[in-house]
């Protein structure tokens, strides 16, 4: 139960034998539901999405750096999936970047997780949309220590957040800038 | 005098607590396992576990809590203080463990369930018996019956070279069985002793694992209350502990019930929070209740009572959230993101007109709040009432 993430994270990579990483191009990458971003060659995706994310993004490896992409969650899904013996926590089209902090540190304490923080929300515009931004830290379960953040914006067509966590020790400050500027380049087609 | 009296009150607990396990000869103070013996073998792998306690990001580094805790548990251990080291770790839900090395990691969910100084040694009492009694050891033996434990112990080992999995991994077979009903008539018996002899009221063993199981209910395990996969309490179990109480019956003894809560009373909300994290309402709701017996009801327990039916929000959660929520605004000492779940709840209700007006208590409460930004962005969002 306390390693769900960790076999999550253990069977992606041992995945890679199968289905591999690939190099993302230089261009704009369409990630799903409408939601793309500026690609460039220090980013390599996962061909399948993880921890309930539609696609996953990473420069060292997914245990250590990792961009998770979430899009067009609607009404009463959850945003991460968990083992069978835990039921999963939905995500609620009427709530605030307040309430989906809350549900994205429940998510990490139960994907076992510990110490998990989460910074107050803040507005911003996300993909040329008011959306907002949050912090956050916490320790696996092997006691690796990981800051991120999260951006996202909830719109007629769903959640969309991108996920942003590395290491504390190297991978969150060596690749933030990177991260930042993906994040940046977001841009939500509307129908 | 008094030894000679406290030393007859443990030959009664002995007496009434029956027969103890015929396990391994009990561990004298300062004890350590012969260097070539198959249980220097799990101390070393205990070892690593406990460097990794160490080095933990959940551990709970405020030098006064653990100052006060290792008070207790070095009172408690008597001539074993100095084979006893406590680690506090920040983690929810029931649970203390002792390594066979004597190493006590104790959780902060335990130390939010105890109502006072004797429950803490109580378990503290308990934990030291599993240690004395070498119970880790015996079970680690028992379980690998007709198999070679040199071998086994080879396979745990492998975790001391590094590399792969952390040496908790690798201890997991050791901790995680239950330890059997004559182990823990001996630990009670250890326990009592040894919290007697400290000057402690013997009746919180019985309070603690009375209410314990209460948490539990009627189910037959809880992800919440570790402690009690491992130590199982059956009614039998109960039954005798309160026959042992009872025979000593110390009209002085200490429960410590005020400067328990006042060590605990800074770290309180944070460790609440953290069980409604979890999202285990039902769970979460039972060990409120538990609180309330022990402690009664304050504005930080009322406010995280409402974050529980707030954050399930099932059909009448959202009234019953405001109900407790009134209920810490009419205590001393409510907390100020009341308010800001008050207008979360208003909001999600469409009820405009209160949901501005507590976000506005809010800001007007904490005007430099974190989060005051992303309160302002609400109220702008939400429709004119
Ligand atoms: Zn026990």
């Amino acid at each position: 139960m306390r390693r769900v993430l960790v076999l999550a994270l253990g069977l992606a990579v041992g995945l890679t034998a199968c289905a591999r990483f690939q190099p993302v191009q230089r261009d704009r990458v369409a990630v799903g539901g409408g939601l793309s971003v500026m690609g460039s060659a220090v980013w390599n995706r996962f061909p399948v999405g993880v921890l309930g994310a539609d696609a996953a993004w990473t420069q060292d490896g997914l245990p250590l750096d990792r961009v998770l992409f979430y899009v067009a969650h609607g009404d009463g899904t959850p945003l991460f999936e968990h083992g069978r013996d835990r039921r999963s926590l939905e995500y609620r089209a009427n709530m605030t970047a307040t309430e989906i902090a809350d549900l994205w540190a429940s998510e990490l304490a139960l994907a076992g997780n510990g110490d998990v923080r989460t910074g107050a929300p803040q507005p911003v515009r996300f993909a040329g949309l008011p959306g907002f931004r949050f912090d956050y830290s916490y320790a696996n379960p092997s006691g690796l220590v990981f800051d991120g953040f999260v951006v996202g914006a909830a719109t007629a067509k769903g959640l969309y957040l991108i996920a942003f966590a590395g290491t504390r020790a190297h991978h969150f400050l060596a690749y933030r800038s990177a991260a930042e500027h993906l994040i940046g380049s977001a841009e939500i087609a509307v129908e | 005098m008094r030894w000679i009296s406290l030393t007859a009150s443990a030959m009664t607990l002995l007496l009434a607590l029956g027969g103890c396990s015929a396990g391994l000869p009990e561990l004298v103070p300062r004890a350590r396992p012969d260097i070539r013996s198959d249980e220097a073998g799990l101390w070393l792998v205990a070892a690593k576990s406990e460097a990794a306690l160490q080095q933990a990001p959940t551990a709970i580094s405020d030098p006064g809590l653990n100052r006060y805790v290792r008070g207790i548990a070095c009172k408690v251990a008597g001539p074993y203080c100095p084979d006893i080291r406590v680690y506090l770790v920040r983690e929810p839900g029931l649970d203390a463990r002792m390594l066979p090395n004597g190493a006590l990691q104790i959780g902060s969910g335990l130390l939010l369930r105890l109502r006072d100084e004797a429950q803490l040694a109580a378990v503290i009492g308990h934990e030291l018996g599993h240690y004395v009694e070498r119970h880790s050891f015996d079970k680690a033996w028992r379980q690998r019956v007709g198999s070679d434990i040199r071998a086994w112990l080879g396979v745990l080992a492998q975790g001391l070279a590094g590399g792969g999995g952390d040496a908790a991994d690798a201890l997991m077979p050791v901790r995680d069985g239950a330890f059997s009903s004559s182990q823990e008539i001996a630990a009670d018996s250890i326990g009592l002793r040894q919290m007697t002899a400290a000057g402690y009221a013997p009746a919180a063993v019985v309070d603690f694992w009375h209410a314990s199981v209460a948490e539990l209910g009627e189910r037959q395990s809880s992800i919440a209350l570790r402690l009690l996969a491992r130590h199982p309490a059956p009614g039998s179990r109960l039954d005798r502990l309160r026959t042992a109480v009872a025979a000593v019956a110390e009209p002085h003894a200490v429960r410590g019930y005020v400067r328990y809560q006042a060590a605990l009373a800074p770290f309180r909300a944070a460790f609440l929070a953290d069980e409604v994290r979890l999202r285990l309402p039902t769970e979460t709701l039972r060990l409120f209740e538990r609180l309330r017996r022990q402690q009664g009801l304050d504005a930080t327990l009322a406010f995280y009572w409402g974050e529980v039916y707030r954050l399930r929000g099932w059909k009448d959660d959202r009234q019953l959230a405001l109900k407790f929520y009134g209920e810490a605004s009419r205590l001393p000492n409510a907390p100020v993101a009341l308010d800001r779940s008050i207008g979360l709840v208003r909001r999600s209700e469409s009820d405009w007109l209160a949901a501005r007006a507590a976000f506005r208590r809010y800001l007007a409460a904490a005007p430099d709040a974190a989060d005051a930004a992303m309160i302002r962005a609400y109220l702008a969002e939400m429709p004119e009432a």
